[in-house]
């Protein structure tokens, strides 16, 4: 005897639906597949199980972030979290350094958007060497397109917090991608020699137009 | 608003989120000022060329696949528990915590079998009681290991002798059930480690209890005490948790 399709089988079409993007994402997290998918499988099962703790009406692609994040947090985070600590305070440094660099830089020639001739998997490697706290931020709002709000429900921190990480998970990434960008002759260093007449050349410009 | 105003709410006003009021006072100055332009751009450059960088992959098909059949899985452990409860579980109702669990490696079902095929043998008992004590007793001088029995507690259920056995490379303990026509036999061994794997499982007054059903027979399995309990019964698995009362563990 088949039942007919009732409100289950509807949520369960609608977290198989968001299937994609819970997996993109946590290839971000994870940073390899196997766990990916695992983290995506146990998410949607979860969600199916309990679904009787989602309120109807609410972002229901926000309850399932939620739902990842935490699992994640509890299987794959807490046991690697000191791994992750120490390697993010020894590269906290160079993107410090890096950060004044580009700042330099594109004071010189604000024209020159360098991130614009990166490829993916620059930009991907980038983003996932970020420490996970600045990391997840930046794909919550950035890549997810979650408001601050959303994104401060989904990690259970405060909405400043999720303001604060984004600005700085943002100026890690950009330093990240201009050293990269330097190391690959993207762009040149703000100082090599021949940088210095052009920077009196365009200070004089500047000052003559205003 | 001034420049250095606007430089603490870029973020906001780029992201959307600043309320219309503020909005708008940034604007106006943005219009007005092309180094403060100039930074809102590229701010908004690198957070578009960021996001269109990052691939949005698809979940690959083997994963899809996977999760319908988990919850087809659970479905189907739903509605089988369901009937087995409603089939009349005297002890339904006492029952702390059920967790349908589908375990995919085989490495016990060797024990199963030859638990099977032992009891199918029916052969004769070596010691003749109906005293759980006297039964622990003679297994103390026999066996390497304490054989504790659990006690049935339903009264129908009575002990029979018992027997010196083998699963596998396993020692055991053989003992005879029987209530009413039926007849059960009980193998104990001992393995600290040991776990029913490939079999169904579900929790039992927080008790994990397994059971298989094969040629006729099924098989309940449990754990308790650092030892492997596999009762071997012909009732299907439903009635054979019936027996196995409360105080059994």
């Amino acid at each position: 005897m088949r039942l007919k399709a009732g409100k289950k089988d509807d949520f369960a079409e609608q977290v198989f639906g968001q299937l994609d993007s819970l997996y993109a994402t946590a290839l971000r997290i994870t940073r390899n597949q196997a766990d990916a998918e695992d983290l995506a499988h146990d998410t949607c099962l979860r969600a199916i199980r309990f679904q009787e703790h989602f309120q109807r009406g609410t972002n229901l692609r926000a309850w399932l972030f939620r739902l990842m994040i935490n699992l994640f947090v509890h299987r794959y985070w807490r046991q690697k979290r000191y791994e992750q600590l120490t390697r993010s305070w020894e590269k906290e440094d160079l993107r410090e350094r890096n950060y004044a660099n580009e700042k330099l830089a594109s004071a010189e020639r604000p024209e020159e958007f360098f991130f614009e001739r990166l490829l993916a998997p620059e930009v991907v490697q980038a983003l996932e060497e970020l420490p996970v706290d600045f990391r997840l931020v930046v794909l919550l709002v950035d890549i997810n397109e979650f408001s601050y709000a959303q994104a401060a429900e989904i990690l259970d921190v405060p909405i400043g917090t999720v303001m604060s990480r984004l600005y700085r998970g943002r100026k890690m990434l950009r330093s990240a991608l201009y050293q990269y960008a330097l190391e690959n002759g993207y762009v040149r260093s703000a100082s090599q020699p021949g940088r210095v007449a052009d920077l009196e050349e365009y200070r004089r410009q500047r000052e003559s137009k205003s | 608003m001034d420049c250095r105003e606007v430089e603490q709410f870029l973020q906001f006003y780029l992201d959307g989120e600043l309320d219309e009021q503020d909005g708008r006072m940034v604007e106006e100055h943005l219009k007005g000022c092309a180094p403060c332009r100039a930074r809102a751009d590229y701010e908004r450059r690198f957070v578009q060329a960021v996001k269109a960088r990052v691939p949005r992959e698809k979940a690959p098909e083997g994963l899809k696949q996977r999760l319908r059949q988990s919850l087809a899985a659970e479905d189907a452990s739903r509605r089988l528990w369901r009937r087995l409860l409603l089939g009349g579980l005297p002890a339904a109702a006492a029952l702390a915590a059920v967790i349908f669990t589908f375990t995919m490696t085989s490495g016990f079902a060797p024990l199963v079998e030859e638990a099977v095929r032992q009891h199918s043998r029916d052969q004769a008992v070596e010691i003749n009681s109906s005293d759980y004590s006297t039964v622990e007793d003679w297994f103390r001088k026999r066996l390497a290991f304490h054989v504790a029995l659990p006690r049935f507690s339903s009264p129908r259920v009575s002990l029979n002798g018992a027997r010196l056995s083998r699963l596998a490379s396993y020692q055991a303990a053989q003992v005879r059930f029987t209530s009413g026509n039926e007849r059960y036999s009980l193998f104990v061994i001992d393995d600290p480690r040991l776990e029913p794997s490939g079999l169904k499982c579900r929790w039992l007054q927080e008790r994990k209890v397994c059971f298989d059903e094969r040629s006729g027979y099924t098989v309940v399995v449990w754990r308790a005490r650092g030892l492997v309990y596999s009762l071997v019964g012909e009732s299907p698995a439903q009635k054979l948790i019936e027996t196995i009362s409360l105080d059994s563990f």
